[in-house]
């Protein structure tokens, strides 16, 4: 994942010590497995607390989609996936790592790729969930726990308002009930596989650490948006962000946030800007372009264009900063029993996108809508229609986050780049009228 | 009562689908709409409701769009949340109360999300039916018949607020035995349709069954026996014995063509099921949401293999020839299933000849590819 058409932009040390950690840490998970320990392969909008707590290591599906992607393999796991007889509409983000899986050549897979897991986890947020990891369980044998996702009946548009301590009202007593009681059913479940009790104080004091760190990011959140230029690629901020989530809570994790703070916060007081002559702000919605993460600095030269905004460092902030009221297990079942549907369900997802463009100050998104993974693609209108409303000129991309096959890259810079040159225009002849 | 009065009271029905509420006299009774399979039928008849189906399409009605809803309809929804929801910007739903959501039903979630928010931001031109969500989940732990048990006092909740009354226990076991003798008779209908003699054409049967999603239970079941009873009088059909698997489908064209290459015993798609879930052991509304909650052909059960092994035996009990596989233009999530329930229907000895992607409504010339299509596989 780097970045081509750089010329004096000077990469954060943060964002390569995330990378080299996460390397390190799959190579040691490798030795640590084959000396016998045991690890989850889980979802990214399952109760990753619970292993952590446990000692039981994850890998979870849409990380290592993305480095299956990006090290260009998916084109091959897509043929193979034809070849097995599953049609080339289904969805690709979630499921890259079970053709993989499938396909069974581990040493075509980065670092050798992975081991069967001790147990797989998802939860059914998307009808497809529950197959693709089924199909996993029936291939590896490992047992699946599988949450339930009942749908919300009644969403307050404002939910990022409510989530951090008003979440009983904002989620619903009955959801949560649900959630939290399963949330205690994976806990047994682990507590078998790991032979270790829970410890109920050690757990409260992790959530606690876990607030703390997504506060960083909060407060890296709000210096990016109110920065008068964007100091930071969107590029980098994504593993600074997603790898120590990953290992949320963690010592380390709070200690690269911590880092990551201040090498952004020491950037704004230097004055220091991707785009010196910054003159566009962008957005990226939706899921990463794993597979050409270069192309974020595409307009930076062109165009002074820059991407001020992903998802990743605000939903770091509003999606995981659940505070306990006295109930860390329902704190983390408030955290997980939305998760996914923050992001694409409407009103959620248009209302918030909207309100993070106008904090932002974005003049152009590009929406990434991928036509066969409808759960990641709906409510995009809904979201397009809203961000239009708050006055962002909307470039919608029919594409894939890790199908490159639907990718054109040279059209794509030539679409976007006119559309910049209409808003460049446009900003040139407010400023002189 | 006459069989063929019956035939002709059964198609008319399915015909006007949910239309017969503007026509139909016992005005005072609510008219609440259903979309998906799932929905605890029994709590709604029970509060009084007269209940219809809305997923199903009537012709008439598929190709009216609405300006202002599809500009928020991403292409890839489900053809049937689109065509719900011109439906109901047009205003073609008006007459009923209430329309129930089931979460079930991944094309029911996205139409009640969909509606909502375009109610919500209020560009309705006129008030919509009370939107209501079926939100039950599928499993047997205590935490999960208790979330389910509250889903059912909530909707019986909004019922009694939308003027409907308030079941009691006398009327939740008067709509119990209503609906377990539908479903025995649908059961009689899947019987006659696998029978080693079949008389039945694929598209009768489908007609008939699902003319139940418009019909009283009671009425039905009696309308439906009487259809069944002059079967003898049909010619016993030949030829290859089909099942019928994958997307949801509503299509008579794809019906005519399954009639003109074969014999349809099997249809375990969705509309071909005996709806809204199973009643064996209900007595009561808690045996009922325990029986629905463990619903094996549920498509969000928590094993996929489980169901793929549920469909092969009702193929393989039914004595399928070839099993025809079809999806949707958008399908993404049988397509996870066929090649797992392809190897299922192998080991019991029955082929899967798969017609792939289908459109919503398929014209002539694909009706014809798909016959040539199945005629060669099939040695027809």
């Amino acid at each position: 994942m780097s970045d081509s058409n750089t010329t004096d932009y000077q990469p954060l040390a943060s964002a390569r010590l995330a990378t080299e950690y996460q390397r390190d840490w799959v190579r040691g998970l490798r030795e640590q497995i084959k000396a016998g320990s045991d690890f989850a392969f889980v979802n990214a909008d399952t109760p990753h607390e619970l292993f952590h707590i446990m000692g039981l290591p994850i890998v979870t599906n849409q990380w290592w989609s993305a480095v299956l992607s990006a090290k260009q393999l998916s084109e091959y796991y897509f043929d193979h996936m034809a070849s097995l007889g599953f049609h080339d509409r289904l969805a690709k983000y979630s499921s890259l790592p079970l053709i993989a899986e499938l396909e069974g050549d581990r040493e075509r897979q980065p670092w050798g790729g992975l081991p069967s897991p001790a147990i797989l986890c998802a939860r059914q947020s998307a009808d497809d969930h529950q197959r693709i990891f089924s199909l996993w369980a029936k291939q590896t044998g490992a047992p699946l726990f599988l949450f339930s996702a009942p749908a919300v009946p009644d969403p307050e548009p404002n939910w990022w308002e409510l989530a951090r301590r008003d979440w009983e009202t904002l989620y619903g007593t009955d959801r949560l009930d649900l959630m939290e009681a399963e949330l205690y059913q994976l806990v047994q479940q682990l507590e078998r596989i790991t032979g270790r009790p829970f410890d109920a104080g050690h757990f409260a004091r992790y959530m606690d650490a876990i607030n703390r760190q997504e506060e960083i990011f909060d407060e890296v959140h709000e210096m990016l948006a109110q920065a008068p230029r964007c100091p930071i690629r969107i590029s980098e901020q994504i593993p600074n962000v997603m790898i120590p989530q990953w290992h949320r809570g963690s010592d380390w994790a709070l200690q690269h946030a911590e880092a990551f703070r201040d090498e952004v916060k020491s950037r704004i007081e230097e004055g220091v800007a991707v785009c010196p002559d910054e003159s566009i702000r962008m957005m990226w919605v939706g899921a990463g372009l794993w597979f050409d993460t270069s192309f974020y600095a595409a307009f930076e030269e062109s165009h002074s264009a820059v991407f001020a905004w992903s998802m990743y460092l605000p939903f770091a902030a509003d999606g995981y900063i659940r505070y306990d009221q006295g109930d860390p297990m329902r704190a983390l079942a408030a955290r997980v029993v939305s998760m996914n549907e923050q992001l694409h369900q409407p009103p959620w997802v248009n209302s918030w996108l909207a309100d993070q463009a106008r904090r932002y100050r974005i003049d152009v998104a590009l929406m990434l809508i991928p036509r066969h993974d409808r759960f990641s693609g709906q409510g995009s209108l809904f979201a397009k229609h809203a961000l239009e409303a708050a006055g962002v000129t909307v470039i919608e991309i029919w594409s894939d986050m890790v199908d490159r096959r639907e990718w054109d890259r040279e059209a794509m810079v030539g679409r976007v780049a006119a559309v910049l040159d209409e808003v460049k225009a446009k900003k040139d002849f407010d400023v002189v009228n | 009562m006459d069989s063929s009065n019956a035939i002709t009271q059964l198609e008319a029905a399915f015909a006007h689908k949910a239309r017969p509420a503007v026509t139909e006299e016992a005005t005072a009774r609510p008219w609440v709409g259903c979309f998906g399979n799932g929905i605890p039928e029994v709590l709604l008849a029970a509060a009084g409701c007269r209940v219809v189906d809305v997923k199903s399409v009537p012709e008439p009605e598929s190709n009216d769009r609405h300006e202002g809803i599809n500009q928020f309809i991403e292409p890839f929804l489900d053809d049937y949340t689109q065509l719900f929801l011109n439906r109901l910007a047009n205003g073609w739903l008006n007459h009923l109360t209430a329309i129930v959501f089931s979460r079930q039903d991944a094309a029911a979630l996205v139409a009640y999300q969909y509606a909502l928010e375009y109610q919500r931001q209020g560009y309705t031109e006129h008030p919509f039916p009370a939107l209501l969500l079926w939100n039950a989940e599928q499993g047997s732990t205590a935490a999960v018949l208790r979330f389910n048990q509250h889903q059912a006092d909530k909707l019986v909740s909004q019922l009694v607020s939308l003027g409907d009354r308030q079941p009691d226990d006398a009327a939740i076991a008067t709509a119990i035995e209503h609906h377990r003798s539908r479903c025995l008779a649908l059961e009689e209908l899947t019987a006659a349709q696998c029978e080693q003699r079949p008389r039945l054409t694929g598209l009768d049967a489908f007609r008939w069954r699902n003319a139940g999603r418009y019909l009283e239970a009671e009425q039905f079941q009696a309308l439906l026996r009487a259809a069944l009873s002059g079967r003898e009088s049909k010619p016993v059909r030949t030829g290859k014995r089909l099942g019928l698997v994958g997307s949801a489908t509503d299509s008579e064209a794809l019906y005519r063509v399954l009639d003109s290459v074969g014999i349809l015993v099997a249809d375990l798609q969705p509309f071909g099921r005996i709806w809204p879930g199973p009643v064996e052991g209900v007595t009561d509304s808690d045996s009922l949401l325990q029986a629905m909650a463990r619903d094996p052909f549920c498509p969000r059960g928590h094993s996929s293999i489980d169901m793929i092994n549920a469909l092969a035996d009702a193929c393989a009990e039914a004595r399928c020839d070839a099993v025809i596989a079809q999806m949707d233009q958008n399908d993404d999530t049988f397509g996870w299933d066929l090649p797992s329930l392809q190897q299922a229907l192998t080991e019991r000895g029955i082929p899967v000849i798969n017609l792939g992607f289908r459109d919503f409504r398929p014209d002539e010339s694909a009706c014809t590819q798909m016959r040539e299509h199945l005629t060669l596989e099939l040695g027809a």
